[in-house]
C-alpha cells in the first residue's frame, strides 16, 4: 500500500473512529495519516478529520477518517469504522456493544465495522484478553486487530485491511450492477458480502482484479 | 434517575474527568509532570461541579476552561466560583435565555442552535457570498459545525493561549453586545473564508479547512477585524427582528447614544405572521445616525440586507 498525490485518488471511503474516550483515537489517527504520536495528546472536542491517499491493488483511495468524539451526527456517509477500546482498560471494552448499536442506528447498514483493541505495547496492564476480544468480534461479525498507536504496531494493517474491505465490497457491487446491467443470465452468486471470515486480513494477498481502476 | 442510574452517572462523570485532567493544557508548566498537585485541584473544581450543578455534571471540554483559570486565579476555591460564572456565559448551559426567540422561530435543541441561528443571520448581513454557499449546501452547511469548539471552548484550540485569553477578555467585557464571540466567528469567516467561496468547498471540506486552520490564525487581526464588524453593525440603520436580542441583552445597550436602528420583520421564520416586528416598527428615534470622524456615512455594500 503505497502514498500517492492528495489530489489524484479514484475513490474516497469515510472512515469513522469510534469508541470511548482517552482509548487513543486520536494518536490512531495521525498514526495512520502523518506517522506521528503525541504523549500530550488533548481531549478531541467535536470533530477533527485527516486524509491519506493509499493505493490498493491500482486504485488510488483516499480515506477520509473522521475523529468524531461520540457523535452520531458525523457517521453519515461512513463506509467503515473503527470501534476502538483501551485494552489496559475493561471498561472501555464493556462498552464496545453499546457503541456498535449506536453505529448502526445511525450508519450505513453495509459499513464495514473493525473492533480496535489498542495500547497493545501495555501489555503487563492488559485487562481485556485477545480471545475474548476477538470472539465478540467474530460473533458480530466484525474484522478485529490489536494496535498500538505509540510503536505503531498493527496501524497501518488496521485501516489497511479495513479499506481493503470496503473496496472489496464496493468492486462487488460494481460488477453485479454491470451484469445486471447487461443481462448476463446464469452468474454466480458469489459469497454474501456480510460473511466474511473476522481474521480474513491473514490472507497473503489480495485477490486480482478483473478490472482495470479506470472501469470501476 | 434510579439509584443505579445515579450510580452509573457519577461513575461515567468521575472516569471522564480523570482522563480529561491529565491530558489538559499540558504545555502549560503549571500542569507538567506526573502527580502535580494543580492537576488534582483541576480535579476537585471539575467534580465539585458536577455535584453543584448536576443537570450538565462534566462535558468535555469544561476542563480546557477550568484550566487556565486555575492557571491564573491559583486558589482552589476562587478557581470554582470563577468557573461557575463563566460556565453560565458558555453554550454547555443549554437553556435558551429568551422564551420568545424560542416561541418564535426555529424550535432549537441547544444553545449551539441559537447561536448558529445568529451567526447566520449575521453572516447574511455581513458576508452575503459567504452566506449563499452555506444556503447551496443546505441543511449540514447551515448548521455550521465547523463553529462548533471555536464556541463551545471559546476559541481557546483556535489559537495560542496568549491569544485566546485575550479573545476569552475582549468577550467578558461585554462592550456594546453580549455576543462579541459572535462577531469573532464572523471576523474568522471574513478573514480566512475566502477559499471556502471561490473552491465552493462542501460541508466536510469546509470542516477540515477551518479545523487545519487552528493555532494558525492570526489572533490580533481576528480581533481587529471583530471590532470593525461590531462597529459597522452598530451603524446599521435597520436590523433583522431575527438579531434584535443581540443588541438588547447587554447593559444600557448598544445604542445608548441616542440613535435607534428600525427592527424588521424578516418574515423568514415560523409564526412571522404574528411577529412584533411584522411591518417595518420605527422607533422613536429619528436621528440619523452619528457621522463619527472614522465612520463612513452610508454601512458599505453587503451590510444592507433590505431588498
Amino acid at each position: 500500500m503505497g502514498n500517492r498525490n492528495e489530489e489524484d485518488y479514484n475513490f474516497v471511503f469515510k472512515v469513522v473512529l469510534i469508541g470511548e474516550s482517552g482509548v487513543g483515537k486520536t494518536n490512531l489517527l495521525s498514526r495512520f495519516t502523518r506517522n506521528e504520536f503525541s504523549h500530550d495528546s488533548r481531549t478531541t472536542i467535536g470533530v477533527e478529520f485527516s486524509t491519506r491517499t493509499v493505493m490498493l491493488g491500482t486504485a488510488a483511495v483516499k480515506a477520509q477518517i473522521w475523529d468524531t468524539a461520540g457523535l452520531e451526527r458525523y457517521y453519515r456517509g461512513a463506509v467503515g469504522a473503527l470501534l476502538v477500546f483501551d485494552l489496559t482498560k475493561h471498561q472501555t471494552y464493556a462498552v464496545v456493544e453499546r457503541w456498535l448499536k449506536e453505529l448502526y442506528d445511525h450508519a450505513e447498514a453495509t459499513i464495514v465495522v473493525m473492533l480496535v483493541g489498542n495500547k497493545s505495547d501495555l501489555s503487563q496492564a492488559r485487562e481485556v484478553p485477545t480471545d475474548e476480544a476477538r470472539m465478540f468480534a467474530e460473533n458480530n461479525g466484525l474484522l478485529f486487530l490489536e494496535t498500538s498507536a505509540l510503536d505503531s504496531t498493527n496501524v497501518e494493517l488496521a485501516f489497511e485491511t479495513v479499506l481493503k474491505e470496503i473496496f472489496a465490497k464496493v468492486s462487488k457491487q460494481r460488477q453485479n450492477s454491470t451484469r445486471t446491467n447487461a443481462l448476463t443470465v446464469g452468474s454466480e452468486p458469489g459469497p454474501d458480502p456480510g460473511a466474511f471470515p473476522a481474521l480474513w486480513f491473514q490472507m497473503s494477498e489480495w485477490p486480482v482484479l478483473v478490472r482495470s481502476p479506470a472501469e470501476l | 434517575m434510579t439509584p443505579e442510574e445515579h450510580r452509573a452517572f457519577w461513575r461515567n462523570v468521575q472516569f471522564t474527568v480523570d482522563k480529561d485532567v491529565v491530558r489538559t493544557d499540558r504545555s502549560n508548566q503549571f500542569f507538567r509532570g506526573e502527580g502535580n498537585p494543580n492537576v488534582e485541584s483541576m480535579r476537585r473544581i471539575l467534580l465539585n461541579y458536577a455535584v453543584y450543578n448536576p443537570a450538565i455534571g462534566y462535558s468535555q471540554g469544561m476542563s480546557d476552561l477550568v484550566a487556565p483559570i486555575l492557571a491564573e486565579v491559583l486558589d482552589e476555591s476562587d478557581t470554582f466560583w470563577c468557573f461557575v460564572g463563566l460556565m453560565q456565559n458558555t453554550i454547555f448551559v443549554s437553556s435558551p435565555r429568551d422564551e420568545d426567540m424560542e416561541k418564535q422561530l426555529v424550535r432549537l435543541s441547544d444553545v449551539y442552535g441559537l447561536a448558529a441561528l445568529y451567526l447566520r443571520e449575521l453572516l447574511r448581513l455581513t458576508h452575503l457570498r459567504f452566506y449563499q454557499h452555506l444556503v447551496s449546501l443546505g441543511e449540514d452547511g447551515l448548521q455550521m459545525l465547523f463553529c462548533h469548539r471555536w464556541l463551545l471552548l471559546c476559541f481557546k484550540r483556535e489559537f495560542p493561549e496568549a491569544e485566546a485569553l485575550r479573545i476569552w477578555e475582549a468577550c467578558w467585557a461585554h462592550y456594546q453586545t453580549d455576543y462579541f464571540h459572535l462577531f469573532i466567528c464572523v471576523a474568522i469567516v471574513a478573514v480566512y473564508g475566502d477559499d471556502v467561496i471561490e473552491q465552493q468547498l462542501a460541508t466536510d471540506q469546509m470542516l477540515l479547512h477551518f479545523g487545519n486552520l487552528a493555532m494558525h490564525m492570526n489572533g490580533e487581526l481576528v480581533l481587529r477585524k471583530a471590532r470593525s464588524l461590531l462597529y459597522q453593525f452598530r451603524l446599521l440603520p435597520r436590523i433583522p427582528c431575527s438579531l434584535h436580542d443581540l443588541c438588547k441583552l447587554c447593559g444600557t445597550g448598544m445604542w445608548d447614544s441616542g440613535y435607534m436602528p428600525a427592527v424588521e420583520c424578516t418574515g423568514q421564520h415560523p409564526g412571522s405572521e404574528s411577529c412584533p416586528y411584522g411591518g417595518t416598527v420605527e422607533t422613536p428615534s429619528p436621528k440619523p445616525p452619528r457621522e463619527g470622524r472614522k465612520g463612513p456615512k452610508t454601512p458599505r455594500e453587503g451590510f444592507g440586507f433590505r431588498r
